[in-house]
C-alpha cells in the first residue's frame, strides 16, 4: 500500500515539473515562442476531447473539425456582430458541438455504421459543416471572419498572446482531470470494454450506442469549447482551417504518436508535432525554395511510420514501461 | 415457475433456415442440457434467447416478460446471462478487469464492483491468474473467464454455450463441480454440451433439438436411451 503509494506520489514528479516549466514559459521565451506552445496547448487540449471517444472508446473520428469548427464559429459570429463575451462562446460553442455530436453518433450507432463507414460519416460531416460556412454570407463565406484586435477583458479579447497562454494551460489541466476521472469512473470502463469487444460488453448489459453517444456527446462539448479557444487566440475564424481534415489528421496524429487511451499521450504526442514541425519549418526558410508545409507533412508521416512501427502504443507508454516504471518503482 | 420460454422461435439466414418453430421451456431452479447434432439449431436459439439475434417468428419470455424486442444489455439486466463458444473478451484487460465489466452492471461504484469481482475470479479458482491479460489465457481459462464474467452479472439464468470443449478430464470435472455450487447458490442453468460425461454428470433434463426443432426433453437418463435421439446421434441405418 505504502509502495502504491510512493507510485502513485512519483508518477506526479514528471507532469508538476513541466507544469511549472509550462508556467514560467511566457517570461523567459519571446513572442514567438510563447506564441509556438500556446497552440500547441490548444491543439494538445483538442487531441485530449479526441483522445476520450477515439482512444478509450475506439470511436475513429476522422472529423473532429467539425466541432473545432463549430466551436470557432460560434464563439466568432457572437462576438464580431453582437459583442456577446468570447467565454459565453466557447460554451455555446460547446453546447452545439454536443448537440452535433449527440446527433450523428446516435444517427451512425442507430444504423449500425462502424468501423471504416464510421470514419467516413465523420468526415463528411466536417465537410458538409465547412461548406455550409463557405457559402454562408452571414458566416463571412470563404474569406471566414476576422476577430478585430483589441483589448476587452469581458469579451476575453487581448492584444497580448499572455492572457490566452494560460487560458490555454488551464483548459489543459483541466483536460488532464477530466480524462483521470474518466479513466477511472465507470464509463472509462466501459469505454474501453466497448473498444475491445462489443458482443462481450453487450452480453455483460453494456448498452454499446448509449455508451458511445456518451463519449462523442462529452468529446464534441469539449472540442467545441477548444474550437472557441483556438479562434480567440488566432483572432481569425478560417473555414478552410477550423472546418479542415488537416485539423481532424492532427488530433489523431498527436494522440496516436503519444498515445491513445492514456491521459497524457495526448500532450506527449502534440509535443513532439510541434517540436518538429517548428524544426522542419526553420530548416525549409533556411533551405529556401522549399515548400515548409510539405516538409513538416513529411516529417510527420516519417514519425508515424516509425511509431506504428516500432511503438504501437504510442511513445508515452513506451517511455513509461521503459524508462519510469524502472527508476521510480 | 418457468424462467425462460422460447415459443415457437423462427429464424432464417438467407435460404438456410437455422430454428424452424423451436420452442422449450425452462423452469426455474434446474440444470437444462441442451443436446443435438451440429448444425441443429442450439447456438442460434441462444443467439435469439440472449438478444444477439432478432427472431423472424415467435417470442422469448424472460420471468414472466416478454423481451422479444430487447437489446442484449437489457435482458442482462434482467438476469438472462450467457456465455460466447467461442470466448469474447477484452483483450487489452486483466483477469480481474474483465470479470470487473460484469460486476459494473449491479454496482455503479467501481471500487465495490472490483471486490465482487475478486471474490468471483476466487470462487472460479483463477486467483493466480486474476493479474494476467485476458488475450495471454490459454483456452480452458478463456472458458472459464467467460463464466466469470457472466456470473458477475448475478444472472438467474445463465445459458453456457459449450464450455467443456478443449478442456481434459480433470478440467472438466473441476468444472462440473464448481457449475453445480453455481446452481446451488441459485442460479438456474440452461447447458448447450456435446461432451456426454459432463450432460450426463451435471444435468437433471434434457432438451434434444434437430433440424432446427424440438424433438424430445425429459430427465436425462430417459431421454439419453431415448431410440429417437439415438437415430438423431447416431444416424438411421447404424448397425455398430
Amino acid at each position: 500500500m505504502k509502495r502504491a503509494e510512493n507510485t502513485a506520489l512519483s508518477g506526479l514528479i514528471g507532469p508538476v515539473a513541466i507544469l511549472i516549466v509550462l508556467l514560467v514559459v511566457p517570461f523567459l521565451a519571446g513572442r514567438y515562442l510563447t506564441q509556438v506552445i500556446l497552440f500547441g496547448l490548444i491543439t494538445a487540449y483538442l487531441c485530449g476531447a479526441w483522445n476520450i471517444s477515439a482512444g478509450y472508446g475506439g470511436l475513429l473520428s476522422f472529423g473532429h473539425a467539425a466541432f473545432i469548427g463549430t466551436g470557432a464559429y460560434a464563439t466568432a459570429i457572437p462576438l464580431v456582430y453582437y459583442g456577446l463575451p468570447g467565454w459565453l462562446g466557447m460554451l455555446m460553442g460547446g453546447a452545439i458541438s454536443a448537440v452535433f455530436g449527440f446527433g450523428l453518433s446516435w444517427t451512425i450507432c442507430r444504423f449500425r455504421v462502424k468501423g471504416f463507414y464510421f470514419a467516413v460519416s465523420t468526415i463528411l460531416f466536417a465537410e458538409v459543416l465547412g461548406s455550409i460556412a463557405t457559402r454562408s454570407r452571414y458566416l463571412g463565406r470563404g474569406m471566414g471572419v476576422p476577430l478585430p484586435s483589441v483589448t476587452n477583458v469581458f469579451t476575453l479579447q487581448f492584444l497580448s498572446v499572455i492572457p490566452y497562454y494560460y487560458m490555454a494551460l488551464l483548459l489543459v489541466c483541466a483536460m488532464v482531470l477530466i480524462t483521470r476521472h474518466v479513466e477511472r469512473s465507470r464509463l472509462g470502463w466501459y469505454l474501453r470494454a466497448t473498444r475491445q469487444s462489443e458482443d462481450a460488453s453487450s452480453a455483460l448489459g453494456i448498452d454499446v450506442t448509449m455508451v458511445k453517444v456518451i463519449a462523442m456527446t462529452l468529446s464534441a462539448f469539449l472540442t467545441g469549447i477548444g474550437g472557441g479557444m483556438y479562434v480567440l487566440a488566432l483572432r481569425f475564424c478560417d473555414p478552410y482551417d477550423v472546418f479542415g481534415i488537416m485539423f481532424s489528421t492532427t488530433l489523431m496524429l498527436g494522440t496516436l504518436l503519444g498515445g491513445r487511451g492514456t491521459v497524457y499521450g495526448p500532450i506527449i504526442g502534440i509535443a513532439i508535432l510541434t517540436a518538429v514541425k517548428e524544426g522542419l519549418t526553420f530548416t525549409a526558410e533556411a533551405l529556401g525554395g522549399m515548400s515548409s508545409f510539405a516538409l513538416v507533412l513529411m516529417g510527420w508521416g516519417v514519425i508515424l511510420c516509425l511509431v506504428a512501427k516500432f511503438v504501437p502504443n504510442g511513445i508515452g507508454p513506451w517511455v513509461w514501461n521503459r524508462v519510469a516504471k524502472k527508476t521510480l518503482v | 415457475m418457468a424462467l425462460l420460454e422460447v415459443r415457437s422461435v423462427k429464424k432464417a439466414f438467407g435460404g438456410l433456415i437455422a430454428l424452424d418453430g423451436m420452442s422449450i421451456v425452462v423452469e426455474e431452479g434446474r440444470i437444462y442440457g441442451l443436446i443435438g447434432p451440429n448444425g441443429a439449431g442450439k447456438t442460434t436459439l441462444f443467439n435469439i434467447a440472449s438478444g444477439f439475434y432478432a427472431p423472424d417468428a415467435g417470442e422469448v419470455i424472460f420471468a414472466g416478460e416478454r423481451v422479444t424486442d430487447l437489446g442484449s444489455h437489457e435482458r442482462c439486466a434482467r438476469g438472462l446471462a450467457r456465455t460466447f463458444q467461442i470466448p469474447k473478451m477484452f483483450p487489452e484487460m486483466s483477469v480481474v478487469d474483465n470479470v470487473l465489466i460484469g460486476a459494473l452492471s449491479r454496482t455503479k461504484e467501481v471500487k465495490s464492483a472490483r471486490s465482487y469481482a475478486e471474490e468471483i475470479v476466487d470462487f472460479l479458482g483463477m486467483t493466480r491468474k486474476k493479474d494476467a491479460l485476458a488475450g495471454s489465457l490459454r483456452v480452458h481459462e478463456l472458458k472459464r473467464l467467460e463464466i466469470a464474467k457472466a456470473l458477475a452479472t448475478k444472472p438467474k439464468l445463465l445459458l453456457l454455450d459449450e464450455t467443456m470443449a478443449g478442456m481434459n478430464a480433470v478440467e472438466q470435472d473441476q468444472l462440473i463441480r464448481l457449475l453445480r455450487k453455481v446452481h446451488d447458490a441459485g442460479t438456474t442453468l440452461l447447458v448447450v454440451e456435446h461432451v456426454m460425461h459432463a450432460v450426463v454428470n451435471l444435468c437433471q433434463h434434457v432438451v434434444v433439438v434437430n433440424a432446427g426443432r424440438m424433438v424430445v426433453e425429459g430427465g436425462t437418463r430417459e431421454v439419453l436411451a431415448n431410440e429417437e435421439v439415438i437415430r438423431i446421434y447416431l444416424g438411421e441405418d447404424d448397425k455398430c
